[in-house]
């Protein structure tokens, strides 16, 4: 929001909802939809501050763990000044005023929430702040200038006080103003603070509302059984006996799958089992080979060009498998349909995938349909899908039931949207000093983009111009630019694979850093030199040769006393660096000692949160790096459930040392870029600790595995 | 029927003595803080104490449950403090959050048994999935709910805590 019309905010008073001052917005670039003469602006209000000091702000994204309650609510609250206790957040329900900058939707997902909304958010606190000072300058009638604002107040020169609830009559029936000033960076007093955040009392007491906790009269639970096999379909199924189960209700055909609903979850889970259905049809070519064939026929099709006029050449090859994302809480959603009004409580990273999939299977426009998000339990990109919220909506049309419907913990992993395999060629031309002159490379992998494109293709539109949904731009985000070389000789190749691929915790950069990474420190132990100060040598951005020797010195780098790899990667605007500290048993027992991250992503909200997503990414990576898989065998994926498909464990989970370095510049995300990293670190360090190269995740294949940690 | 002792209450309930407790919990007595995760005895989430012992419900017949005392999330504490919750608070343990009840659980089990655990304690006994990786947290958390614990035992004795 560069420029905010008077038109573009909204507000009232007592006319609509008793005496409150409310503020909403229009997103930038969007035209706002003005409410209607008898409507109120509650769907687009993103503050109200009422007259008891009560102030609620409205929450435009998805909280999934990431803070955002929280530091949006800091953005608002910097800006207004008011005290943190009278805060009340909500979630905004499906409205365009929502929308992500980033985006033109509503879509919780990139890391974008805080740089996203940086402005949106401090000017709705920055108008209410100009408004109360001139409500306030009026009645004591002076100047605003000649006023302040602390902790809910307005102050004047003489030390006399109102509160923001006090004004609020007066407030209201002001002007917007057209163009507030923010403050500026020195005088933050809340941004760049450790504000604790408001989702922890109720996540530590139970009373945090997930999508599989919603509740109410007359709900009825779904589960479901999809075919095993990638498009095959439903043959035969034994509905009497499903249907004889205490409490099992309905049997919905879907077009891949088959729902039983029931009173219960386990009296459904019990009518999918006596079912017996039998399924027909679908991939059952499909293997891990054929993938493999698939993707190396590609590279091989296009062979790398020869060069010349380097004192050598080195070629390298890497992959990484499928993924699963495994949000700890399945997915699940819950429809109420009626003839004029459709609910939707979902846990999801999209109001408007949510609101726009519900208004293409109904007959009901937007304005009758309600989303509702809820806490997510994990999102990591697979909540920006929307498969379990149609699922849900078809079934609640076909039983003319409100439905819950949960998937099983299988269902989960055998129906995701994986993390895209892919397989990547370099052949790269050195100096006598072994610095790269020449950066050829291939990347064969499947498009999330082209799956997305024609699932959502004129939402999509608006958010990435046609030109770069043609090259893909996450395929090839980490790639395509490297911070080594100035400019690398790329090629994408788009694999054409059955097994659907989605956004995963950092996307393309889930595996670019691996490949760039893992390229360079080869490079840098070829050219018989230190993989930092390698690096260092060859990076061009000060901010990154900044957060590779900062990660360098705290870790103590070359004087360990344990064996250290090293990777650096930039993504979602945020720079990171990662060692790790590790040593190695004869049976490839790997105890991780330490994990030393350091981060420059700009401007830092809630120090305390992006610390904790340094952890939680680096961890999300490193449980991938050390054992993720998904493999297919006939059509079918291999994994199922948490017993074929580890996670971390506390006991392995290594000391980490987080450092932040914030700078002046805008703010970067946080969520997702602690991912990448950890991957190439660990296997540079592994070379170092062992001489074996890993090109092939995750390092389980090469038989490694990460055993108990050291305890300090 | 089937008579259970839930947070001090005694419930009956009309299910299949087979229907493991989890599902008991949330569906029939309508407490929906423990959850959900795999079904298996893998992931932990659907924990609860019985008879002060953690224990995987998702696997755990509802008619075994039958005299023993079960503490769920939601009797734990009255005003969200015992010290485990004080603890997960002060160090901000959640990010989604799905896994912290059980998480919670795991600990006040643990630290019931063992008031001073070391590294080595946490690591055999603090086994639940946390897709989010809070795990580093969770550790400096359960030593510091020791001390809490260990601070207000004499406090806590008279408050009789479900634990
Ligand atoms: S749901 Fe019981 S252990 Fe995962
Ligand atoms: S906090 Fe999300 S699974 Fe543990």
């Amino acid at each position: 929001m560069n420029t905010l019309s008077r038109r573009q905010f909204l507000q009232s008073s007592a006319a609509l909802t008793g005496v409150s001052l409310l503020i909403g917005c229009s997103s930038n670039g969007q035209v706002i939809v003005q409410p209607g003469e008898s409507e109120t602006i509650d769907n687009q209000l993103w503050l109200s501050v009422a007259s008891d000091n009560h102030i609620q702000i409205t929450v435009p994204a998805a909280e999934m763990g990431q803070g955002v309650n929280t530091s949006c609510a800091m953005l608002i609250s910097e800006e207004l000044g008011c005290d943190w206790q009278n805060i009340s957040v909500k979630t905004a329900p499906w409205n365009k005023a929502f929308n992500n900058p980033t985006f033109r939707m509503q879509m919780t997902g990139g890391s974008t929430t805080i740089s996203g909304y940086w402005k949106p958010l401090r000017k709705v606190g920055a108008t209410a702040r100009h408004m109360f000072l001139q409500a306030a300058a009026n009645r004591w009638n002076t100047d605003p200038s000649a006023l302040r604002i602390d902790n809910g107040y307005v102050f004047n020169a003489n030390g006399e006080r109102l509160s923001f609830g006090e004004l609020v009559t007066e407030a209201s029936a002001l002007d917007a103003p057209e163009d507030v000033s923010l403050k500026p960076l020195s005088e933050h007093q809340l941004i760049g603070k450790s504000v604790p955040r408001m989702d922890t009392p109720p996540k530590t007491e139970g009373s945090a509302e997930f999508g599989i906790d919603v509740n109410f009269d007359g709900l009825k639970v779904a589960t479901i059984q999809h075919a095993p096999v990638l498009n095959a379909t439903v043959d035969t199924f034994d509905k009497q006996a499903a249907l004889a189960i205490k409490g099992v209700e309905d049997v919905v055909l879907l077009e891949h799958a088959i729902a039983v609903v029931a009173d219960t979850y386990w009296h459904a889970k019990m009518g999918i089992a006596a079912l017996k259905a039998t399924f027909a049809g679908g991939e059952i070519d499909l293997d891990d080979a054929a993938v493999k064939a698939h993707l190396v026929q590609q590279l091989d099709d296009e062979p790398l060009p020869t060069i010349k006029g380097a004192a050598k050449t080195h070629d390298f090859e890497y992959e990484v498998p499928y993924l699963a994302h495994s949000t700890l809480e399945p997915m699940n959603c819950t429809v109420k349909l009626t003839e004029d009004r459709c609910d939707i409580w979902v846990p999801s990273q999209s109001q408007s995938l949510t609101g726009q999939i519900a208004e293409k299977l109904t007959d009901l426009k937007q304005e009758q349909i309600h989303v509702h998000l809820t806490y997510l339990g994990g999102g990591f990109g697979r909540r920006g899908e929307i498969d379990f919220v149609a699922e849900t909506i078809e079934i609640a049309q076909a039983t003319g039931k409100p439905i819950k419907l949960v998937w099983s913990r299988e269902e989960d992993t055998s129906n995701d949207f994986y993390r895209p395999t892919a397989l990547t060629r370099y052949r790269i031309g050195v100096d006598e000093k072994g610095l790269p002159i020449a950066w050829h490379n291939q990347l064969a992998s499947p498009s999330i983009f082209e799956r997305i494109f024609k699932l959502f293709a004129p939402g999509f539109i608006s958010w990435v111009p046609f030109t770069r949904i043609i090259d893909d731009p996450v395929a090839v985000e980490g790639m395509k630019e490297v911070p080594y070389v100035l400019e690398p000789d790329f090629e994408y190749l788009k694999s054409k694979l059955p097994v659907p691929v989605g956004f995963w915790r950092s996307v393309g950069n889930s595996y670019s850093a691996f490949f760039t990474e893992s390229v360079i420190d080869e490079l840098a132990h070829l050219a018989g030199q230190d993989p930092v100060q390698y690096r260092l040598n060859t990076m061009h951005d000060e901010r990154a040769k900044k957060v590779l020797s900062t990660a360098a010195d705290l870790a103590n780098w070359g004087r360990s006393n344990v064996h250290q790899g090293v990777a650096f990667h930039k993504s979602f605007g945020s720079y990171v660096a990662q060692v790790v500290d590790l040593t190695i048993d004869d049976n490839k027992v790997i105890t991780l000692h330490k994990v030393t991250i350091v981060i420059d992503s700009g401007i830092v909200v809630n120090p305390d949160t992006v610390e904790a997503q340094m952890e939680g990414g680096m961890i999300f990576g490193l449980v991938a790096a050390a054992e993720g898989e998904i493999n297919f065998k006939n059509g079918e994926n291999v994994q199922k459930n948490f017993d074929t498909y580890p996670m971390l464990r506390m006991y392995q989970t290594p000391n980490i040392v987080v450092k932040l370095l914030p700078s002046g510049d805008a703010p970067g995300g946080v969520g997702e870029p602690a991912t990448p990293p950890i991957a190439p670190a660990l296997t540079n360090a592994i070379f170092a600790a062992t001489g074996e190269r890993i090109r092939s995740l995750p390092i389980r294949k090469a038989g490694y595995s990460i055993g108990t940690r050291v305890n300090t | 029927m089937i008579s259970l002792n839930v947070n001090g209450k005694t419930m009956t309930v009309d299910v299949e003595p087979d229907t493991p407790l989890l599902w008991v919990v949330r569906e029939n007595l309508g407490l929906t803080g423990t959850k959900f995760g795999c079904g298996i005895a893998q992931c932990g989430a659907c924990t609860m104490l019985i008879n002060g012992q953690a224990t995987r419900t998702c696997v755990f017949p509802v008619s075994a449950a039958e005299g023993l005392d079960i503490t769920t999330i939601e009797g734990l504490s009255e005003a969200n403090d015992h010290p485990v919750q004080q603890a997960w608070q002060e160090l901000e343990v959640p990010q989604c959050g799905y896994c912290q009840s059980g998480q919670i659980l795991s600990a006040v089990s643990l630290l019931s048994q063992n008031p001073n655990p070391s590294d080595e304690d946490i690591n055999i006994q603090m086994m639940n999935i946390c897709r989010c990786g809070t795990y580093p947290r969770i550790r400096k958390a359960v030593h510091r709910a020791s001390e809490l614990w260990n601070n207000a035992a004499a406090n806590l004795e008279t408050k009789g805590a479900n634990v």
